[in-house]
């Protein structure tokens, strides 16, 4: 590879301009002649039964064009052949019989304007018969709590149990055993932009969804299917999102309730959930309880690992079973300890369907793990930087899991931190209240979650020389489109303002996964563009040799321009190439490119394989300060460095690094989505859900570590959903670090903090 | 969430203003910060919204012949707090001002406002699709509350951060109504009803604030603990106003005010009492605090337990006074009676 001039280089993201300007194009800005406004009717108790839904009145309303409820929903959907061809098929339908959760969704209207189909909502009568409600994962489990579904006994959606090695020798091999158990809570991504949804049918009952949807091509397979359309006769056109992070990612209800609003009113309709509705409705991301067991040598070296995780489904299944394999392997995978059992339960509770909210599961696991690894350093009397040296899984290696580790710049990650702090100097050395704590991570580049785990896109040279990428590789808001076309911009020799990117229409642009489980764009999606690229240049070639008299080979690209290397005088423009080629040999150059990863899927049942063609590392150290007499915690510095193999555009790395540290500071010291007994979410406001606000984030060092990742783009590996994975841990260190207590459920808020140095103070002075 | 539809009127004087207010369902308008937020969730669905800021000198800040201020209620938050009348000698006031919902908060809202704010639960104030299959409580004109359980008053808290200030530095409201103008201390104003959390009739303004002049050889400070760094209301705040003895540095007198423990703005007599009179040691600061902390009942509310309130009223209290009397001894020197 020769030097690199547009990859690699910070380049502001192509979109910036039109998002700080207010001309990026939401879904909330799409307007259709003739639309309508719909509202939702939610479920106002946590667990009932549905004795009736009488909707005459609301329809006799003036305004009000049409009302659904779930007995308007699809009839014997296909789930079999959904979940054989995807895996798990997300909610899309209204409640009949029973609501699960409060804020599942009863019935729907669509009205002339939003005022009307909100005051219409209180003219539906629904005649419930309430039914105890269990919120806690915990609490479901046991006999005798409210049975959620039929066909699950003990509220059990899905139960697994691996093992690797021998567990019970490697504790017999142990000199000291550790146990613990460690908890996180619900809590919202509050993305800055609501759900929207927006369906119209045209007049030969094609069906077009406008939307900021996450996961387009997955609804795209899921939708025909369901409402009984010919796939061809749909499609989805993605508008600018304004982030996502895993919410409810693939929820089909608001497409489904939009699509047939929109058939029985017969005009187009629109959706926007209020903020409370996203709370109430839009996926949080799961509670985990994890019990976790360590042995350990003298030395550090960790030998066994007995893990039982308990997280939440919420009222219905969906995606807990990916995270929990998804949240698992990582953490497995991160030290070399080859004796590792792991037990996990994903339960039903009557709260909403959770989510794999930034990172897919890991939190919970690595949370606990990081955590138990800070309190072995402290019990052994060892630094907790030596024993994760001593322990943590190097390139080269195979992980107990089966994950093939082609990079790995941990060490480097660990080193640059560590000496941003000032770790020597300040562990345990600090003055009083005072204190700094570390912790690693690790997460897949890309995912094989599905037999295509591929990308395509295509790269057209246009006549005026510039260069358009057709990918189905999504915009989230994390700047794949910036690093995409960087990358197009790199292989054709030109600036990256002349990239353009097609719009996302799934109609019209190949199928691709997106950023699904593990932030792929770059990996998957750049080795695709890259590929397409390289195609468009030889193409390119091709016909500027027949046009120059010369051999292909003869020639190079210099300043956007096609020399002939011996003779440089003889040189044509790209622009006048790909003129010539598009109108006078009618043969526009459109390289295509095909990417697929040498993976497996991880087995279902033992979760072994290497399942990511790259895998991303990350340290982290912290500096706090606790007031001991209200609990608060001041975060003084904060260094986060990420393995990302190669940085595409390091403004942008850094972003992704800083900001999702950032946000997960929120989980860590300050967010719960909170239910009450009776499984209401009291606080879906952004008054009392403490989001931190730009004034709660402190400034956050980013370290970029490049290992070169053989399978990635010009080394490139995934650096979106890394870093908040061990931020919980080193926070949770940094705290011990000042004030001597171990704070294991998230939110570490200050009234723990100040109960658990209250009974420390009691055991200190407690008579021996 | 939409506005629903009401009637709007923009009175040019206090007359017009009350006659209008006169009508049933009626409210008043100046910051809309919360009100406007309790009508998009249909918290409340008054008729009609009397806008106060159209009245001239409304928002007015003078010096009055007592030395002391008069403040008009649609002054903005942000006024009061940026103000030099308010600043230089009510510096507790404007501290107060500031912190309220900063930093976007204060550029709307008003003093009025706030002194009138309701009282805050995690069940009134919600929207009406989310209270669908509550019984209504209290503070909606029921029979019980969803807070605590078997209460037998509304427990809705009262968070304004001005105030406690204001009522440790004596401050009185003027009601103007139809039939004329009452004046009362703002420590009276408040009922201790969580359902009606202020005094205010149907056809009611309040229409000026009147801070005195604060004694000679006072000082007065401000706390607020919160949370987040930004928007939050109040976990606890804490005002105190210390005057203390020029010849021999004991306390000859102590206002404690606590905001966001209670349904209403609470005196902590108990601790002002054993300051009163008492040379101030470190030993008198944490005997005060703890009373302070004795002395309340707050109940776990918004998030927030009771223990951890308790515990921080107790530090509040503590560093207050301390830095009351850091203030006091600092400004022993000057000439005219330093506040």
């Amino acid at each position: 590879m020769g030097r690199l001039s547009v990859v690699g280089t910070s380049l502001p993201r192509v979109d910036a301009w039109d998002k700080v300007t207010g001309r990026a194009e939401y879904a909330f800005d799409v307007e259709l002649p003739d639309m309508l406004h719909v509202k939702v009717l939610r479920s106002a108790y946590a667990h009932a039964r549905i004795l009736s839904v009488d909707t005459s009145k609301a329809q006799g309303l003036p305004g009000v064009r049409a009302v659904i409820t779930g007995a308007d929903m699809p009839k014997d959907p296909p789930l079999e052949a959904l979940r054989n061809e995807l895996y798990a098929v997300p909610p899309f339908s209204l409640a009949t019989d029973k609501a699960r959760y409060t804020g599942e969704e009863i019935a729907a209207v669509a009205a002339e304007d939003e005022l009307t189909a909100e005051e219409a909502l209180q003219w539906i009568r629904v005649e419930y018969e309430p039914l105890p409600a269990v919120i806690d994962p915990e609490e479901a489990m046991k006999p005798g709590a409210p049975q959620i579904h039929d066909d699950a006994e003990n509220n059990i959606q899905y139960e697994n149990r691996t093992e690797f090695g021998d567990v019970e020798k490697g504790f017999a091999e142990a000199d000291h055993v550790f146990e613990d158990r460690f908890s996180t809570q619900l809590v919202h991504p509050c993305t800055l932009e609501r759900t929207v949804c927006i369906a119209a049918f045209d007049s030969s009952g094609y069906l077009t969804f406008y939307d900021n949807s996450i996961d387009p091509y997955k609804q795209s397979r899921y939708l025909p299917k369901l409402l009984g359309i010919e796939p061809s006769r749909l499609r989805i056109v993605q508008k600018a999102i304004g982030s996502n992070f895993g919410a409810l990612q693939g929820n089909l209800t608001p497409y489904i309730m939009c699509a047939l609003l929109a058939k029985k009113a017969g005009r187009p309709v629109k959706l926007v959930y209020t903020r409370e509705e996203e709370f109430i409705n839009a996926g949080p991301r799961h509670m985990g309880v994890c019990y976790l067991r360590t042995g350990v040598k003298n030395d550090g070296t960790v030998t066994a690992r007995d893990i039982r995780l308990i997280t939440n489904a919420g009222a219905y299944g969906y995606l807990g079973p990916a995270m929990m394999t998804s949240g698992f392997t990582p953490c497995a995978g991160l030290y070399r300890c080859p004796n590792v059992r792991f037990e996990g339960k994903c339960v039903y509770t009557n709260t909403a369907v959770t989510s794999p909210y930034r990172s897919f599961g890991i939190v919970p696991p690595a949370f606990a793990m990081e955590s138990m690894m800070n309190i072995i350093a402290e019990e052994l009397g060892m630094d907790p930087v030596a024993l994760r040296l001593k322990n943590i899984t190097r390139q080269g290696d195979v992980t107990v899991v089966g994950q093939e580790i082609s990079s790995s710049g941990l060490p480097e990650c660990i080193e640059k931190t560590v000496a941003h702090i000032g770790w020597k100097e300040k562990r345990g050395r600090l003055p009083p209240n005072r204190g700094v704590g570390m912790a690693c991570g690790m997460f897949d580049s890309e995912v094989r979650n599905a037999p295509f785990a591929g990308s395509v896109a295509y790269v057209k040279l246009l006549e005026d020389g510039r260069v358009k990428v057709i990918s189905g590789e999504f915009e989230w808001g994390q700047g794949s489109r910036t690093v995409l076309s960087q990358i197009a911009a790199e292989e054709l020799g030109v600036p990256l303002e002349s990239v353009l990117f097609s719009e996302l229409d799934t109609a019209a642009v190949p199928y691709a996964l997106g950023p699904y489980g593990g932030g792929p764009v770059t990996l998957r999606g750049g080795n695709a563009v890259r590929l397409a690229a390289v195609e468009a240049r030889r193409q390119l070639f091709a016909v500027a040799a027949g046009m120059l008299s010369v051999g292909p080979d003869d020639l190079e690209l210099k300043d956007q321009k096609v020399v002939v290397r011996d003779d440089p005088v003889r040189a044509l423009s790209s622009a006048q190439v790909a003129h010539y080629a598009k109108f006078i040999l009618a043969e526009e150059i459109i390289g295509r490119g095909h990417f697929e990863p040498d993976t497996v899927m991880r087995d279902p049942k033992t979760y072994y394989g290497n399942y990511s063609s790259g895998y991303t590392f990350t340290a982290q150290t912290v500096e706090v300060a606790v007031d001991p007499e209200t609990g608060q915690v001041r975060i003084l510095d904060f260094a986060s460095a990420i393995d990302l193999g190669k940085a595409i555009n390091p403004m942008a790395a850094d972003g992704q690094n800083e900001g999702c540290v950032g946000q997960e500071l929120g989980p860590i010291l300050l967010e719960s989505l909170a239910y009450d007994k009776q499984g209401r979410v009291v606080n879906p406001n952004l008054v009392d859900y403490r989001l931190p606000t730009a004034l709660d984030v402190p400034p956050i060092t980013s370290f970029l570590v490049e290992s070169h990742e053989p399978h990635g783009p010009y080394g490139a590996k995934a650096c979106g959903q890394v870093s908040n994975i061990p931020a919980a841990a080193a926070l949770a260190g940094a705290i011990y670090d000042a004030v001597g207590v171990w704070i294991k459920d998230q939110p570490i808020t200050p009234d723990k903090i100040l109960r658990a140095l209250a009974e420390k103070e009691k055991r200190e002075h407690a008579p021996a | 969430m939409r506005l629903p539809r009401f009637e709007y009127s923009e009175p040019g004087t206090l007359e017009e203003a009350c006659s209008l207010l006169a009508q049933a369902d009626t409210k008043v308008l100046a910051g809309g910060t919360e009100l406007l937020v309790k009508l998009k969730q249909k918290t409340i669905t008054p008729r009609a919204l009397v806008n106060i800021k159209s009245i001239p000198h409304l928002d007015r800040i003078e010096e009055t012949e007592d030395g002391g201020l008069s403040i008009g209620p649609a002054t903005t938050l942000h006024a009061a707090a940026t103000s030099p009348l308010v600043r230089d000698r009510f510096g507790l006031v404007a501290e107060a001002a500031a912190a309220v919902g900063k930093p976007r908060i204060p550029y709307m809202a008003t003093l009025g406002g706030n002194l009138c704010l309701d009282g805050r639960c995690f069940y009134y104030n919600q929207s009406l699709l989310w209270k669908q299959s509550l019984p209504p409580c209290y503070k909606d004109g029921g029979h019980l509350c969803h807070v605590v359980q078997g209460s037998d008053h509304c427990n809705a808290l009262f968070v304004a951060d001005t105030v406690p200030p204001l009522i440790a530095l004596g401050a009185e409201v003027t009601l103007t109504g139809v039939d004329g103008e009452t004046r009362m201390p703002l420590e009276d104003f408040y009922t201790g009803r969580g359902e009606e959390v202020n005094v205010l009739q149907p056809g009611q303004v309040l229409s000026r604030i009147r801070i005195p002049a604060p004694p000679p050889y006072s000082t007065g400070v401000y706390l607020k603990h919160s949370l987040r760094e930004a928007i939050d209301f109040a976990v606890v705040g804490v005002a105190l106003l210390l005057t203390v003895s020029p010849e021999d540095g004991t306390c000859r007198d102590a206002r404690v005010v606590l905001g966001s423990v209670a349904t209403r703005p609470l005196r902590a007599v108990a601790a002002e009492a054993a300051l009163r009179g008492k040379a101030l040691d470190e030993g008198l600061v944490r005997t005060a605090a703890t009373l302070a902390a004795k002395e309340t009942h707050p109940v776990s509310h918004l998030g927030v337990s009771a223990t951890y309130k308790r515990r921080v009223i107790e530090t509040l209290t503590k560093r207050a006074v301390r830095q009351a009397w850091r203030q006091a001894v600092a400004g022993s020197g000057s000439r005219e009676g330093w506040r």
